[in-house]
């Protein structure tokens, strides 16, 4: 089936057309010819049954007067008739009395030929291929007295059936011909109207161009294929300029908005940048000032205001690392993050020696594990352990003996990260301030911070699709965990 | 030694006048006391390096050894003087060192590109301003032949 798949449309038309004309033709012949030789055979057999009948009736005489020669004599009558090749008459004992053959060459043979039942009904003939026997029961009054044979073969009949053949023939090729060249042209009109609706098809596939329509007219199933062709065409060519209309008004509200967001990015940029200078250039000038004024008159300044200059300069500066960390609180939430995999490990490592730096002469006992490592922006993650590690450092600084873990555990997706200390820990009520900018749980001059270290912990964490949380007991400890998405999720 | 005092070797181009009055400070307790001239923005500091303006008829004729420039100003600003200074012949080649008052100061990046890699942002503690004005003060003088740190 899949090769007669592969012959086109206008070819398999032709030749179903031109097949079906054939059968239809070859199956008139064969029932005309079968017809014909079927009225010639009975024709003959009645023609040979009249024969029988006269041959026998002029045989009677014969017979009864036992005269074999006038009985051979009225047999050989039957050689006007060309399809008789013998005869055979048998007396009323079933012997052989007179027998007939066309060709003299071949005689028929009557040696020991006897008729088994002499008088019996005599059975329409039996043909074997062009042949067949007739016998004919001769009476005279209510006697039997004889019974008479014919053999017969129908000579003419293979000229007939040539006859029948070379005509079916002819009229097979005739057909055939005007078969094809009537479907060559009739086919047409389904043909080429569907091979225009294939090209058509190709076109659109080809050029994307969904304007394009297929020709039509009649009211077949063809034309009903192109009208819903070109009903499925115009939907497209909708979907297509609403689709085009959607995405030119998502482009202008994406582009509206990214300007949008752009302006208000520099405009945060721009703010930032004039608090820092404007907000630090008059502290500069309190800071400076004060401390020239210390060293340039330094003895007409007696102790007591020497020592409120140290205060103007203490916070001068305190209020310089608020701004500051006001400032890196806000680059933290805009800086563009660089994302890489991170050797968790590795980093904190490196908070932890620059902790021990700073804190030399203190007896802190820390344990670390091996950290798994995690995906995100190197610098940011840094300032995580930087900041964590340097408060558990800070917190537990009225500790003599120190205490301080650092470990991880897998939780669903994500890694989850910790710092334990035992150090001053604080109170679980308050745990929602801890992360929020410029909150202290802690006096300041118990342990000095301006409050933005958690903040930016928390506001990292959360960049990074993580959470962070801590538990407490006030002069205990403090344990802080933030979560990571794992790299092999 | 007496006529160098007299040159102008080090013009201080700054709006704030108590930045300037610090930096002042800041130089003379590094023990640097080469003439500095202080101009009031970018605008002047032009004038004063081409003999344009009210430095029409300036007698000296002669480049200062050092620009110190505040990159925020107004009417001309640091930029803006940086890209006249650097594509003059007559001026290209003196060392510049810039002041800002913060990292996130959108101008450094083309400050850079300008060719001015010597640059301070203004610490608020003035220890630390001293300290950063002398670093890079030094190291530009350490090649200019006729600086006399003692005065």
């Amino acid at each position: 089936m899949s090769k007669l798949n592969n012959i086109s449309i206008r070819n398999k038309l032709i030749i179903i057309q031109a097949a079906t004309a054939f059968i239809a033709l070859l199956l008139c012949c064969s029932i005309f010819a079968y017809n014909g030789i079927k009225t010639y055979e009975s024709a003959s057999v009645r023609k040979t049954y009249s024969i029988a009948r006269i041959v026998g009736a002029n045989s009677i005489s014969a017979l009864v007067f036992m005269d074999q020669d006038a009985a051979a004599k009225t047999l050989e009558k039957m050689n006007g008739e060309p399809d008789i090749q013998d005869a055979i008459l048998f007396d009323k004992r079933g012997r052989v009395f007179a027998k007939y053959s066309r060709s003299s060459q071949s005689p028929v043979d009557t040696t020991g030929l006897r008729v088994i039942n002499p008088g019996a009904d005599n059975p329409m003939p039996r043909f074997s291929g062009s042949k067949f026997m007739v016998s004919y029961t001769i009476s005279q009054g209510n006697e039997n007295i004889g019974t008479l044979y014919i053999n017969v073969e129908l000579v003419g009949l293979k000229k007939i059936i040539n006859g029948y053949l070379l005509a079916a023939g002819l009229v097979l090729i005739a057909g055939l011909l005007s078969a094809l060249v009537a479907s060559f042209f009739l086919q047409r009109t389904i043909s080429e109207r569907l091979l225009a609706l294939v090209e058509k098809t190709k076109e659109v596939a080809e050029t994307g161009n969904y304007t394009i329509r297929v020709p039509y007219d009649g009211k077949d199933e063809i034309a009903t294929l192109s009208t819903e062709f070109n009903a499925m065409l115009v939907q497209i060519e909708n979907m297509q300029s609403s689709l085009k209309e959607i995405n030119q008004g998502l482009e202008q509200r994406v582009a509206e908005r990214t300007a949008e967001l752009e302006a208000a990015n520099k405009e945060l940029e721009a703010f930032s940048y004039t608090v820092s200078h404007d907000l630090k250039a008059p502290l500069r000038a309190i800071n400076g000032f004060t401390e020239i004024l210390v060293s340039k008159y330094d003895d007409k300044i007696d102790d007591k205001g020497k020592e409120l200059a140290r205060v103007i300069v203490k916070n001068s500066k305190k209020m310089g690392r608020l701004i500051e960390d006001l400032l890196e609180f806000s680059r933290i939430g805009r800086k563009e993050m660089l994302m890489t995999e991170v050797s968790m490990d590795d980093i904190m490592q490196q908070a932890l020696r620059e902790a021990w730096n700073a804190n030399k002469d203190r007896d802190i006992t820390v344990t670390t594990e091996k950290l798994p490592p995690a995906t995100g922006d190197r610098n940011l993650l840094i300032q995580v352990w930087v900041n964590l590690i340097s408060n558990a450092f800070k917190y537990t600084g009225h500790k003599e003996k120190a205490k301080i873990s650092i470990g991880s555990y897998r939780q669903g997706a994500d890694n989850v990260y910790f710092i334990k200390d035992n150090g001053a820990g604080f109170d679980m009520q308050y745990q929602d301030k801890l992360f929020k900018v410029f909150q202290r749980l802690h006096d300041a001059d118990e342990f000095e911070g301006t409050g933005v270290g958690l903040a930016n912990v928390n506001r990292i964490i959360s960049r990074h699709g993580g959470l962070i949380w801590a538990e407490a007991k006030e002069n205990e400890g403090a344990s802080f965990y933030f979560s990571l998405p794992a790299r092999d999720k | 030694m007496e006529s160098l005092q007299e040159r102008i070797e080090i013009i201080l181009v700054e709006d704030n006048p108590d930045d300037a009055a610090l930096i002042k400070a800041a130089l003379e307790e590094n023990n640097i006391v080469n003439n500095v001239i202080h101009l009031k923005d970018g605008a002047d500091a032009l004038d004063f390096l081409f003999h344009e303006g009210a430095f029409a008829t300036a007698a000296v004729n002669e480049n200062p050894k050092i620009i110190m420039l505040d990159l925020n100003m107004p009417k001309v600003g640091g930029l803006e003087f940086l890209r006249k200074v650097k594509t003059e012949e007559k001026t290209k080649k003196i060392p510049i060192v810039v002041f800002t008052s913060s990292k996130d100061d959108p101008n450094l990046r083309e400050c850079y590109s300008l060719g001015v890699k010597n640059y301070i942002i203004k610490p608020l503690d003035f220890n630390q301003f001293k300290i950063a004005i002398n670093k890079s003060i030094t190291g530009l003088l350490l090649y200019t032949t006729r600086f006399n740190p003692l005065g």
